[in-house]
């Protein structure tokens, strides 16, 4: 099978799998109880039963599921991502202003990933089973089993309220000014940290595979230096494996963000879905899980495309 | 620290700021024989201790001008459109910006506001059935959950008596609607009428002047919005008469009802014109009032910032009833407001600790008195609305036995609660009152709480009494095993629910007479089974939080009328008549409209009643406490959260003003 024909399979593969998905969030917000007019009643002791009802029809909540799915899904279809009752906002604006902090903060943490992994799986693979390796093993499971709101604690304790290097709260600058790259930082490093840890275990055991094989040797058998081995031969060949699984973490990141933007109060994507949960917001939970749906299947994608471009002799069938 | 402390107690947080900004209304003559009230303002029917319990005062010479006092709410706000909000945090930012007719001080006591002076001007001995040849006729319809509502666009204001008890869709219910309220009042058929004579020349932050029909417009918007059921219990029509007279009419002789409608926030006519929910920058609106602060900017789940207004219209010469000196300022002296939405108890808290922000509040017992043992900080207590309560599956055997229930009761270690648990930031509700109300709901509340306290105080062995007592009148087997719930998103509520739990099941003398399990659900969740139709029928015990506020009413009647069944927050079903009648009868008529002391009276038998009864066990009552940080002077939190920063930051009422020393 082709790259080209590959592509357009996945790409269409996409779809029934968006599909799946939005079936199964919808049928899971459906069967939590409570929806966005049981909080207005719930805060309103004395609404009326017609109030009730009347906001009920508003928004189609007396509709039988079935009915209120596919009419939430005609809605997408033509670009209606459905309202946020409790401000009466379009979904897709919540989702398009939200957005950009979410993705700076994913590529932030992607960024860190890869700065942090590929130098100390290299000096890892390189010192194998010396101190350094022990040591950076040691970091890597660490770094992977720590969880991310308790990273997120600790950073926000020692960097906020131990240094007072970084404020508690999120800051009040455009995206684009300079200095959020270092409110970024403790965010960034939280949400890169698994990732980080999971690509240089990935890193070292693959350059140290490759420094077993016969090309290796035959290179400093014709008297290469070793720093011209390892990082002009030997590097080359373990990016392919590493890249792959870069383009597959970003999936982690991704949904990683829903945790660490809570921690840090960060406005993006993931903290407005755990307070549309909250408020059992249907139409922003589903807005908001189709697109991070939409952002790692692409991943993946990408993913696949990087691994088959890289190493040509990859079929696929 | 929790991550959020969100509860039931801002379940009635809407009435609960109708009663702190309302007016003083019936009571405010008391002693007096009728329709000479309206004595310009001093108040009357408000609690006469100041619940703060340890004031900061400040000298006006020390006061510097000036500043950002910066603080955090736990909720992006709902809508800035006040009668369609159902948010209590979006309350605290309506306060900043829009006000009423009346306001209060912190214990309750009514201040005329944009009214110069009202006067109560007449009561009536009238009921529902009085207004039924106004009554026009429309059809009861069904929702797909079997609820049946009357269906009609226009706001109801009153049923008629003679409506179906048990309608099915397509019954008819005669219904009084604003436009017959207006021809009853012409002809003289109302409950109570009210004249308000506004101030002149007070601008609205556009610029335009405050006259009766702004008010009348603001009122009127309330119609089939959001707030609607809590104002139209009470107000039948409001009129202008001319430019700054507004005649209130009242459905009932209500001694409660102005400060139910007194408060309610006046908007320019730029604000009134607009569609419900309109009132909002994110549909492209600046929300405009009279009020103190002016908004600056705002971004949606950010932050919300805040200016004074340089031109507010409030002058402390212009009201009889200020006390202070001369040269107390005429608003507030700090420049900007700046609150940042921050869903996070613990990061609030962080906050406050890096010195983001200069006040927090709604933090958790434990951080309360690490923040009190600190000396950067100081905790500014209050004397709460809110409070915790138990409600028994009333419906369901053997809990129909009033003795089990207070068998029950008997066992809630509320002294241990308070203690041990909250620090003693919390106290124990040994009466169904809090002290925050205790001017409003009884004659002498030291007395009541004395003779009333033996129901509430922790006996295991009269507990055992009254459980054996129960089996010799019924046929009731023990342990009576039961589920606990409540809401799991309160580390203290869930720590006081297990150890009421343990405390119930323990044996007595050897014989174990509950086995009490605890179940915590998410909030919305508890929330929703809480509010569906057959909680009651499930024989689950629910534990759960609630504000009330200055007026008695609530507390007894949010927890056991019939009428809020399956709403917040009778939710096992609770009706007793004579329960039903003794509330009514201490809110509701000629007598009682004019005679706080008898209304008084009245509650106290409520009370009483309550605790025989005992459907709801009453564990503790709230302290709200705000902690700022050394740079905040004068800082005084208010009873209710609502106000917790417009109060503190301007109400010359209490002399109360907070400025920056930084």
């Amino acid at each position: 099978m082709s790259l080209r024909r590959f592509i357009a399979k996945r790409v269409l593969l996409i779809f029934p799998i968006l599909f799946g998905v939005s079936v199964i969030t919808f049928a899971l917000v459906q069967i939590t109880p409570g929806d966005p007019i049981d909080v207005v009643v719930a805060l309103n002791p004395d609404i009326s039963p017609a109030e009730e009802a009347r906001l009920r029809a508003r928004y189609g909540l007396n509709d039988p599921i079935w009915v209120q799915y596919f009419e939430w899904l005609g809605g997408v279809l033509q670009g209606d991502f459905g309202r946020v009752i409790s401000t009466d906002r379009a979904v897709s604006t919540v989702i398009v202003n939200r957005l950009p902090e979410t993705v700076a903060l994913g590529l932030f943490g992607w960024v860190f990933a890869v700065v942090i992994a590929v130098p100390t799986g290299i000096y890892a693979a390189v010192r194998k089973d010396e101190l350094g390796d022990h040591v950076s093993r040691f970091v890597a499971l660490s770094g992977i089993s720590i969880p991310n709101f308790w990273l997120g604690l600790m950073l926000i304790l020692i960097g906020a309220l131990t240094l007072n290097l970084w404020p508690v709260l999120a800051p009040r600058k455009p995206l684009y000014a300079p200095e959020m790259l270092w409110y970024l930082l403790l965010p960034g490093i939280t949400i890169g940290t698994a990732s980080a840890s999971t690509l240089m275990r990935i890193m070292r055991s693959s350059m140290a595979e490759e420094m077993n094989k016969e090309y290796v040797t035959a290179a400093r058998a014709k008297g290469l230096p070793e720093r011209t081995v390892v990082l002009k031969h030997v590097l080359r060949n373990s990016l392919i494996s590493v890249t792959t699984v870069a383009a597959f973490l970003t999936a982690s990141i991704v949904s990683g963000s829903v945790v660490v933007e809570t921690v840090f109060g960060w406005p993006g994507l993931g903290r407005s879905l755990i307070s549309a949960v909250s408020n059992r917001e249907i139409d922003l939970i589903l807005g908001i899980t189709l697109f991070i749906g939409v952002a790692i299947i692409l991943a993946n994608l990408v993913a696949d495309i990087l691994y088959a471009v890289l190493d040509p002799r990859i079929r696929y069938d | 620290m929790t991550d959020t402390n969100r509860t039931l107690s801002d379940v009635l947080s809407r009435r609960n700021l109708m009663q702190t900004v309302a007016g003083l209304g019936a009571a405010s003559v008391a002693g007096c024989s009728g329709l000479t009230g309206g004595d310009g303002g001093d108040g009357g029917d408000g609690g006469s201790v100041d619940p703060v319990q340890e004031r900061e005062t400040v000298e006006p010479g020390d006061i510097k001008e000036g500043g950002t006092f910066k603080t955090a709410i736990g909720e992006n706000p709902d809508t800035f459109d006040y009668v369609e909000s159902t948010s209590a945090s979006a309350t605290i930012l309506h306060n900043l910006l829009y006000e009423g007719m009346v306001t209060t001080d912190a214990a309750g006591k009514l201040y005329p506001w944009l009214a110069e002076s009202y006067e109560q001007v007449a009561v009536n001995d009238v009921t529902a059935a009085d207004y039924t040849s106004y009554m026009s006729s429309a059809q009861y319809a069904e929702t797909d959950d079997g609820a049946v509502y009357i269906d009609t666009d226009a706001q109801v204001i009153i049923e008629s008596p003679d409506n179906p008890n048990s309608p099915s869709a397509g019954d008819e219910a005669q219904v009084l609607t604003p436009k017959e309220a207006t021809q009853a009042v012409s002809d003289g058929t109302f409950g109570m009428h009210y004249t308000f004579q506004l101030h002149e020349g007070i601008k609205f932050h556009d610029g335009e002047e405050l006259t009766a029909p702004n008010v009348v417009a603001s009122y009127e918007r309330v119609q089939n919005s959001g707030l609607s059921g809590q104002i139209y219990d009470s107000l039948l029509d409001i009129q202008a008469n001319g430019d700054y007279t507004v005649e209130l009419y009242m459905q009932l002789p209500d001694a409660a009802a102005i400060r139910e409608l007194g408060g309610l926030p006046v908007y320019p006519t730029k604000m009134t014109d607009l569609e419900l929910g309109q009132m909002d920058p994110r549909q492209g609106n600046t929300p405009l009032g009279t009020g103190m602060f002016k908004l600056k900017e705002f971004n949606n789940e950010e932050y919300v910032l805040f200016e004074k207004n340089e031109n507010y219209w409030f002058d402390t010469g212009m009201k009889d009833w200020f006390e202070g000196p001369s040269e107390f300022p005429n608003g507030p002296v700090v420049d900007e407001v700046d609150v940042a939405i921050i869903g996070s108890d613990s990061q609030r808290a962080a906050a406050l600790e890096s010195g983001e922000i200069d006040m927090s509040y709604g933090l958790t017992a434990s951080t309360l008195t690490n923040y009190q043992q600190a000396e950067d900080y100081r905790t500014a207590p209050t004397n709460g609305a809110g409070y915790t309560f138990l409600q028994f599956p009333v419906r369901q055997e053997p809990w129909t036995n009033a003795k089990i229930r207070r068998a029950a009761n008997k066992l809630i270690p509320r002294q241990s609660i308070s203690e041990n648990i909250f620090q003693g930031w919390e106290e124990p509700a040994w009466v169904p009152l809090p002290p925050l109300a205790a001017r409003t709901g009884s004659t002498d509340y030291e007395a009541m709480v004395e003779n009333l306290k033996s129901y509430n105080t922790y006996e295991p062995e009269a507990a055992a009494e009254l459980a054996e007592e129960a089996a010799g009148e019924a046929d009731v087997e023990f342990p009576i095993e039961v589920t606990l719930e409540t809401n799991s998103d309160n580390d203290d509520r869930v720590r006081t629910v297990e150890l009421i739990a343990e405390s119930m099941s323990q044996e007595i003398d050897g014989t174990q007479y509950f086995d009490v399990s605890v179940n915590t659900k998410e909030f919305l969740t508890f929330i929703s089974q809480l509010l569906s139709t057959d909680y009651w029928k499930q024989g689950k015990l629910a534990f759960i939080g609630l504000s009330g506020g200055f007026n008695p009413h609530g507390y007894a009647k949010s927890v056991h009328s019939p009428q809020n069944f399956a709403q917040c927050c009778n939710f096992q079903n609770i009706d007793i008549e004579e329960l039903n009648q003794a509330m009514e009868q201490a809110r509701y008529g000629p007598e009682v409209a004019q005679d706080p002391e008898l209304r008084r009276e009245r509650y106290e038998k409520v009370w009483k009643m309550i605790l025989e009864e005992n459907a709801n066990s009453y564990g503790t009552h709230s302290t709200l406490v705000g902690v700022v940080n050394n740079d905040v002077k004068g800082f005084n939190t208010y009873p209710s959260t609502q106000d917790i920063i417009g109060y503190a930051m301007y109400n010359p009422a209490d002399q109360q003003i907070t400025y920056l020393d930084r």
